[in-house]
């Protein structure tokens, strides 16, 4: 199964379903979003399948009727674009207009109609958009405000957050696996999987995208700074203590959280692709099974050459098609 | 990390972008130098001198990083990459690097 395909394949059924002027709009959400200069397919956005597909990477081992995957994968794509759409608001990255406001309702909508039709019915609190869309706000609230202040925060408190923001992307793949007929178990074991990948692609893009992140008011990177120098601080004698503030840049370069960061990734993303194979999802665990091995990589370099990672993501598109 | 200088413009590309890759203090005075080349051709036609001056010392450096040889950066390639370093736009056309490059 194509899963880029299908995905753009549905959601250009949503935006023909919105009329001529709301399926222009559907149409500009990527540009929109700021996710890409010109209104591309959602396909050439984000290039992991699994980000916008993710329960079509599980179908094969369910054995599903394919229009139960389709509306699976619609509710996916719909309550991530929407999430992905509502963050960007909020953050004040892009203007609220009602163009896009108009096509993020009509995205919940749909999605929420999508998750109706696979399980038959409402669905149950721990399948419902609505309250996983509460969880993910709270997150985002609670990242913002410890960004901004730059307060300590350890990888527990980080990855606690994180996981929050990625409530509205596990649920359609767990509501397949239900449709499917597989117990709790088996289903826990979905939303497992989905949650350490998920984990493992945001520590990596927390990386890759810390310097920006800063510009805009705060990072990860460096609330995990402060959290591990204030430990080295308490440990250390008074003269030999940094000083607050300044240099920013250069603590996180020499702090290695970066590099723990990186090894969070590979950790999260080697559990992902082992569960992916447990439960016979083998397209989903080799795709992971790829992405360890960058990661892994990654981290090596990371580790003896703080800032490895944010350089080769700069420089991975120029290589790509010069060095190819 | 070993750098390999050769007149092979491919060899010379590839060892900018290992030096570029391993050294993070190479890596922030590219992109300061990159920051400062202020040249914009639709707005006028020929490269400033200041703009000329900021690229010659940017091959100067490069030469440096790479330890020897190096054809030095045109005034398209400094553009390309101010576009990917310092605009963060990844899908600008690359054409330049190949045709300039013969491969």
């Amino acid at each position: 199964m194509n899963v880029h395909e299908l995905v753009d394949e549905l959601y250009e059924a949503f935006a023909e379903g919105l009329g001529s002027a709301g399926a222009a709009h559907a149409r500009e959400l990527p540009r929109m979003l700021r996710l890409a200069p010109v209104a591309v397919p959602w396909s050439r956005v984000f290039s992991h399948e699994v980000t916008l597909g993710a329960p079509a990477l599980f179908a094969e081992p369910m054995g599903v009727a394919s229009s139960l995957v389709r509306d699976a994968v619609l509710a996916h794509l719909l309550a991530v674009v929407e999430a992905f759409g509502t963050d960007r608001i909020e953050d004040q990255q892009v203007p609220a207009t009602s163009e896009l406001l108009g096509v993020l309702a009509r995205a919940r909508r749909e999605r929420d109609r999508a998750m109706e039709r696979l399980l038959g019915g409402p669905p149950p609190p721990e399948l419902d958009f609505a309250l996983a869309e509460e969880t993910c706000a709270r997150a985002i609230r609670r990242e913002r405000a410890l960004q901004l202040e730059g307060r300590p925060v350890d990888i527990g408190a980080y990855e606690a957050t994180s996981l929050d923001k990625q409530a509205p992307g596990l649920l359609a793949s767990v509501a397949l696996a239900r449709a499917a007929g597989w117990d709790a178990r088996r289903c826990g074991g979905v939303r497992r999987t989905l949650e350490s990948i998920a984990l493992g692609l945001q520590a990596y893009d927390d990386v890759v995208d810390w310097e920006s992140d800063l510009d805009r008011g705060g990072s990860w990177a460096v609330c995990l700074m402060r959290h591990v120098e204030g430990a080295a601080r308490a440990s250390s004698p008074p003269s030999e203590r940094q000083t607050e503030g300044t240099g920013v840049r250069r603590h996180v370069l020499h702090s290695g959280v970066l590099s723990m960061l990186m090894r969070r990734a590979v950790v999260h993303v080697r559990a992902g692709r082992r569960r992916a194979r447990a439960l016979g999802a083998a397209q989903l665990a080799a795709w992971a099974g790829a992405r360890e091995e960058r990661l892994v990589a990654l981290s090596s370099a990371e580790a003896s050459s703080a800032g490895y990672t944010v350089r080769a993501h700069a420089l991975s598109a120029w290589a790509g098609e010069v060095l190819a | 990390m070993t750098l390999h200088s050769s007149f092979d413009p491919h060899s010379q590309l590839r060892a900018l972008y290992q030096a570029l890759l391993s050294n993070q203090e190479s890596f922030d005075e590219f992109k300061r130098l990159l920051q400062l080349y202020d040249f914009e051709p639709r707005e006028v036609e020929e490269e400033p001198v200041e703009a000329a001056a900021i690229r010659d010392r940017l091959n100067e450096r490069i030469k440096t990083w790479i330890g020897g040889d190096f054809d030095g950066l045109s005034a398209v390639q400094t553009l390309q990459w101010r576009a990917i370093i310092v605009d963060e736009r990844f899908n600008v056309a690359i054409a330049p690097w190949k045709e300039s490059n013969s491969y």
